[in-house]
This record gives structure tokens, C-alpha cells and sequence, in this order.
């Protein structure tokens, strides 16, 4: 009799999460009521205009047919800009200045892993960031991030330190009936790829694995949990022939198996239909999310509150130091930032195959960058966007000795897998 | 003879329970910039100073329960490793399971009592060990505006992530949750919410649609109920019964409605009595009085006091059984 009464029906979102991986689904679009929390009130974002105003000067708005679509920072004195690439993705880009300059802007490198687009701004008077290190700032301290504007248009906190993430990176891949399919039930009170149940008459079946089996490697992609097996096994077709590599009963065995088709209910909704897992749901309430929030190599997080347009700026610290870019609105309590000491690694690799003029000149800059990284013993996530910037640009080079005549469009440079 | 040994035995039981202080111990009061600010770039540098102090010492004492297929959070609040958490986390009283510290270690845990209506929730680290933990606080005496601090595992654990820390202002406090703008999700259930000194003043629950929409077990809960929830009950689950709603929020205990041929109906008590005194203890709200009725078992004969108009009346009630 006295139960139903208790609790506020309104607020009783319970806030247990299921531990199995789901599917990354699509973002709520109903758009976010506006609320005011002690850290939007306009005089406490006015407290951290002095630790901005150096940082703002090297942030830059970045327009697409006239709309906000990020924040980007400015790298070199020759016009460069870093900035969220999955926001600028089509349409005419301009940029705006803190002195209040519209400038011409073109995309002239991506790196789908970071998320990261590489901008040519044709202006000049630029002056590049100085950047700090993430490690600069314990968890706790307080962080802003700034726009061309005197206040930041955020702040928060820094709520962890930064982290590695295995590969896949980019995009989060969404099973299509083309995908292929392994056929297992992972175990849910495992930290690794341990098969749980085996479909009857399923590609794992066929190869021979068994419940209780880990499995470590898949072709050449190591496997360090649940998440890595299913976007690694998502990137194959049915038909595909993988080399499992498992561990049972101790022992390491490798099998071989022919990916079969993914059966059609366990496809995802089309687009708007059906719902969207709870964590998203949860995880959408309160503020709009970034379309690219995942599959970043390495993050930080703080729980300054972002708008996606947001995305691409500088976030510094009470002293002026910038700690990295903010990189995506991610979650309902995060926003994620990839250190400055990761950008600071890229940026060479950036640069100098941005710089290049032929197709052949971006191969030898990609070449020398990786050598160079390698010998200043970067982070190895770094040096595979080098190793994938550098496929990049041999593919280019390659399509255009195959056609020394044609003056066609030149093929996508980005987006090398 | 007997009186000496029995101060001995008491001497001995102290010494153990000074062996080891809570991290709170350590912790230095909030500077003024905390209470009273901040006002200025200089403020929140004292600020963050003493939030680090804060982060060092507390993140060791959250942990993430994994009960069966899903995964709260939890803090320790004993040496011997008693965990808060939430109703919804711990679940069913004496189950095993998982605790995974800060730094990523497992142990073994059993889940205690609960109480669903408060969403309160324990549960114990069986694992031998000493544990990290700090104090509870006092929540009833928080104030709309202090600054806290909130830890727990968003989304459920994940390798290589510690804790996750938010920072922001309590709201809304009354005697059945407390509110924050700490942004909470899935699997910070269980988590706790840490006043500036470092103590424990609520405990994760639920979330609304605004980002400023999150609310915590009030720890004066789990005060409250502590010799039950320790025991393993499920509170509020006592099928005791009296037959009455009334409106949470108000400041008294007035009631709503009264179940016919309730045991309520019975003893004569009518919507819109104020009910004063509960078995003989003073009755400030309906929660205080259901906190009362929780301790009681079907077939008690309970005193009651009540102000019917400008009347004050005495009421016996015997109490019922509920159907389940």
C-alpha cells in the first residue's frame, strides 16, 4: 500500500546498466531541454575568461554554408587548423577569427581514426597554439573551453586521466545482412572474448570452437575483449575465411572459419525504427551527443557540457595551458578530449603530408614522418596513423601512375582502411 | 573483579577500531573558496587544490558492484569493507558477488539488505582484507548551493578507466533523495556523492531528462536502517500494513486515503488526520511514520496520536497482514 507512493515517478530512471556490449544506436533527436547548472551561470564562466583569452587567440569558428559546425585550433603560422572532421563532412567551409576575420578554408587531410581534419586557411596572422600536456592537469582541476568570444563556452573538470583504446578505430561499424557471422554468445562475467554458447550449424560450430574457448586474435588483429571481437569480426563479409586464434583449457590453438551470413532479426532497426538501447536513451537525456563519439585511439574525459558544434577546440586549465581537443560530446556525464601530447605526436605526420604537392612527394613526407616518429618512440597509435596516412597516399600515387594521362578527380586520399 | 575485565574488553575493541582512520580523516576542511565561493581565478585554484586532496584519497574507496549481468557502483564506508550501494544494484540480500576496486583488482563480495522504496542498498567485500574507506556524513543538513563531488563507474566498469569525477552543487534535499547537477548514467547507480570535507552524503539512484535532474540516496538513510540492512533485510518489504497513502512531499504527516476495512479503517483514523505521535514516537512526516511502521510486524498493537480538526485523539490500531 505505502510502496507506489514513495518515489518521484518522474525522476525514477533507474541507473543499472546492462554489462553486456550492445550495439551503438543512433542519436535521440528530440532536442534537449535547456537547464542551468552551477557551471553554465554566466558569471562562473566569466571566472575563467583571463585563464582562455591566450588560447581563444588560436581558436578559430568553423562554418559550413554559413552554420556553426565547429571549433577548430589553429597548429602553424602557414594557416593550418585542426578540428573535428566528422562535422565539416560537405559544403562550403569558412572560417571565422577571434579579430573577427572571415577567411576561406579547405579540408586538406583526415585521419578517420582521431576524428581529426586538417584545415587550410587562407589568411594570414594566424598564430599557433602552444600546447601543454594532458598531464599537466590532475583529475579534479578545473578546465574551459574556449570559443573566438571572451568567455568560454564551456567548463568543467578533468574526470579521468587519458586512455588507450584497442583497435578497430573510427566509425563504430553497424552490421549490415552482408556482414559477416561467427555465431557465438559471449560470456558476460568474462574481461576477455570467452564463448559463452555456440550456435547449432554456425560458422563457429563448423571451425570447432567451444563454449569456455577465449579467443585472442583474429587474421592479424589482437583481441583484448568482447567490444574488439565484435567491431573486429564486423569489418569482415560472409564468405570471409578468418584464422581464429582461441585459448582452451590453457593450451593456444588456432582454427579456420568461414564467416557465415548474419541472420536478419539480429539486424539492426532501420533508421528511427525500434528503440534505442538504454544506455544510449540515458545517455541522450539532458544534452545533444556527438554523431562520432567513439573509436577515438585515446582520450581523456571531463564533464564540461559541449555542444557537437563545440567540438574541435582547445581545453585549457586555470594557467592558460592547453590540455588537448576536445574531440567529442559523448555521453551524458562525459565529453571526450585527445591529449595534447597525442596531437603533438600527429602533427608532424600531418603536416608534412599536407605540405606535399604531388602524390609522390606525400609518399616521401608519410615515409620520413614515419621514420622520424618512430625515432622520437611515439605512442605505436601514432605511428599506425602515419602507417595509414601513408597507404593513403601510395594509393594515390598508384592510381595516378595507372592514368599518367587522365586529369579525372583525384580519388579519396582518406578513409584508407 | 568483572567490572575490570569488562573495561579491558572495551579498551581492546577501541584500539582495534583506531587501527586504521578513514581517508576523510586526512582530509583538510574546505577552504572559504569551496563555502563561500568562487569568486575568482585565484578561488578556484584553492578550489582545485583541495579537490585533488579530495580525488587521492576518496577514488580508492569506490568500487563497481557486478551483480549477476549488470554493473553498479558502490563505496566503502568500514574497514572491513561494507559497501553502499543502491536497492537496485545489490538486489536479492546474500548473493555472491564481484567487486572490482579502483585500480582494477577483484574481489570477492555478498550482497546485504535493502530497502527499494529508498532505493538504499548494501553489500560487503568477503574477501580478507583491510579496506580503504571514509566516513558517511550528514545529509539532512546539506543546503541547496554547497559544492559536491561525484565518483562511480558511468556505463559500468571499463579497463584501464578509473573511477570517473564530476564536480557540482547539491539542489533540491528532503528526507527521501538528494538532488545534484553531478551528471549521473548507467552504472554510476550505487555510486557516491561526496561532500567538500569528504564524506559520503548520498548515493546515486535515478535521473531525469535535465542534466541538473540527478538524484542520490540521502546517506541519513543509511543510518537509519543500518542494523537492517546489515542483517540482509529487505525493508519496506515487511508485509506489515496499515492501509493509508498520504502525500510525500508534505510537511506533515496528514493523511490521504484510508483503505476500507483496513487496519487503519478500523482503528478509526479518516483522511485528512494529521498523525502526531507513531508508538508513541513523534511523527514529522509520512516517511517518518512508514520508517516507524517498518519496524514493527503484523498482529503489533501500536499507540497512535492524532489532530483531527482542533481535536487531538489517542487510537489503538492493530496491524495487518498485506496480501502479497
Amino acid at each position: 500500500m505505502f510502496t507506489r507512493f514513495f518515489l518521484p515517478s518522474l525522476l525514477a530512471l533507474a541507473l543499472v546498466t546492462p554489462a553486456f556490449a550492445q550495439p551503438k544506436g543512433k542519436k535521440d533527436p528530440t532536442p534537449a531541454p535547456k537547464t542551468t547548472t552551477a557551471k553554465t551561470t554566466p558569471a562562473f564562466l566569466a571566472l575563467f575568461a583571463p585563464a582562455i583569452e591566450k588560447a581563444s587567440k588560436s581558436t578559430v569558428r568553423l562554418l559550413v554554408d554559413g552554420k556553426d559546425a565547429a571549433l577548430g585550433v589553429v597548429v602553424s603560422a602557414e594557416g593550418f587548423v585542426i578540428t573535428k572532421a566528422s562535422e565539416i563532412k560537405s559544403g562550403v567551409l569558412t572560417v571565422k577569427t577571434r579579430d573577427g576575420r572571415d577567411l576561406d578554408a579547405k579540408v586538406s587531410l583526415v585521419s578517420e581514426a582521431y576524428d581529426l581534419a586538417l584545415v587550410k586557411v587562407e589568411g594570414s596572422g594566424l598564430s599557433p597554439i602552444d600546447w601543454a600536456s594532458s598531464q599537466d592537469a590532475p583529475v579534479g582541476n578545473w578546465v574551459a573551453i574556449p570559443a573566438i568570444g571572451k568567455e568560454p563556452v564551456s567548463v568543467g573538470v578533468v574526470s579521468t586521466g587519458p586512455r588507450s583504446f584497442s583497435p578497430p578505430y573510427g566509425p563504430p561499424r553497424v552490421p549490415t545482412e552482408k556482414s559477416g557471422f561467427l555465431g557465438v554468445q559471449l560470456d558476460q562475467d568474462s574481461a576477455g572474448a570467452t564463448i559463452y554458447t555456440v550456435t547449432v550449424g554456425s560458422a563457429a560450430e563448423k571451425a570447432g570452437i567451444l563454449p569456455k574457448d577465449t579467443i585472442i586474435k583474429v587474421d592479424a588483429h589482437e583481441i583484448a575483449n568482447q567490444e574488439t571481437l565484435i567491431n573486429t569480426l564486423l569489418g569482415y563479409k560472409a564468405g570471409d575465411k578468418v584464422k581464429i586464434m582461441l585459448i582452451r583449457e590453457g593450451k593456444q590453438m588456432e582454427l579456420t572459419a568461414v564467416l557465415g551470413a548474419r541472420p536478419s532479426e539480429l539486424l539492426p532497426p532501420a533508421k528511427g525504427k525500434g528503440p534505442a538501447p538504454r544506455g544510449d536513451i540515458q545517455n541522450s537525456m539532458g544534452s545533444v551527443l556527438s554523431e562520432r563519439r567513439t573509436g577515438f585511439p585515446r582520450i581523456f574525459q571531463t564533464d564540461a557540457v559541449l555542444k557537437p558544434t563545440d567540438c574541435g577546440a582547445p581545453l585549457v586549465d586555470l594557467d592558460g595551458r592547453v590540455l588537448g581537443i576536445a574531440i567529442a560530446r559523448a555521453g551524458r556525464t562525459e565529453s571526450h578530449v585527445i591529449p595534447a601530447e597525442t596531437i603533438k605526436d600527429l602533427l608532424p605526420v600531418f603536416l608534412a603530408n599536407a605540405k606535399a604537392k604531388t602524390p609522390s612527394d606525400r609518399v616521401k613526407a608519410a615515409r620520413v614522418a614515419i621514420e622520424q616518429a618512430e625515432k622520437a618512440k611515439v605512442a605505436v597509435e601514432v605511428i599506425a596513423e602515419g602507417k595509414r596516412q601513408l597507404v593513403a597516399a601510395e594509393t594515390e600515387e598508384k592510381w595516378w601512375q595507372e592514368r599518367p594521362i587522365e586529369k579525372g578527380p583525384k580519388p579519396r586520399t582518406v578513409n584508407a582502411k | 573483579m568483572r567490572t575490570r575485565s569488562a573495561l579491558v574488553a572495551l579498551f581492546v575493541v577501541t584500539g582495534l577500531a583506531l587501527a586504521s582512520d578513514p581517508v576523510s580523516k586526512g582530509i583538510p576542511a574546505p577552504p572559504a573558496a569551496i563555502l563561500k565561493g568562487p569568486d575568482s581565478l585565484d578561488d578556484l585554484k584553492v578550489f582545485q587544490t583541495h579537490t585533488k586532496i579530495l580525488v587521492d584519497k576518496l577514488l580508492p574507496t569506490t568500487v563497481c558492484l557486478q551483480v549477476g549481468g549488470a554493473s553498479g557502483s558502490g563505496v566503502i564506508v568500514s574497514e572491513d569493507g561494507l559497501v553502499l550501494t543502491a536497492g537496485h544494484v545489490s538486489g536479492e540480500p546474500n548473493k555472491k558477488i564481484k567487486i572490482i576496486l579502483h585500480d582494477g583488482r577483484s574481489v570477492d563480495g555478498i550482497t546485504l539488505g535493502r530497502w527499494n522504496q529508498i532505493d538504499s542498498g548494501m553489500a560487503k567485500i568477503t574477501t580478507e582484507g583491510k579496506w580503504p574507506f571514509t566516513e558517511m556524513g550528514v545529509s539532512k543538513d546539506l543546503k541547496p548551493g554547497m559544492w559536491c563531488l561525484s565518483v562511480g563507474h558511468p556505463g559500468g566498469y571499463k579497463k584501464n578507466r578509473p573511477p570517473v569525477v564530476r564536480v557540482g552543487k547539491i539542489g533540491t534535499v528532503n528526507s527521501n533523495f538528494v538532488q545534484s547537477d553531478c551528471t549521473l548514467v548507467g552504472g554510476d547507480s550505487g555510486g557516491p556523492l561526496f561532500d567538500m570535507s569528504g564524506k559520503v552524503i548520498g548515493i546515486h539512484s535515478r535521473i531525469g531528462q535535465p542534466l541538473s535532474a540527478n538524484m542520490h540516496v540521502p546517506v541519513d538513510t543509511y543510518r537509519e536502517t543500518w542494523d537492517q540492512l546489515v542483517k540482509g533485510d529487505k525493508i519496506g518489504e515487511n508485509p506489515v500494513w496499515l492501509g493509508v497513502r498520504a502525500d510525500t512531499d508534505a510537511k506533515n504527516c496528514k493523511i490521504g486515503d484510508v483503505t476500507p476495512e483496513s487496519p487503519a479503517a478500523k482503528a478509526g483514523l479518516m483522511a485528512g488526520d494529521i498523525v502526531l505521535k507513531f508508538g508513541g514516537k513523534e511523527v514529522g512526516s509520512y516517511a517518518d511514520m512508514v520508517k516507524l511502521l517498518q519496524k514493527q510486524k503484523p498482529g503489533d498493537e501500536i499507540p497512535l496520536e492524532v489532530k483531527r480538526g482542533e481535536e487531538t485523539k489517542e487510537m489503538k490500531i492493530v496491524l495487518g497482514k498485506r496480501k502479497e
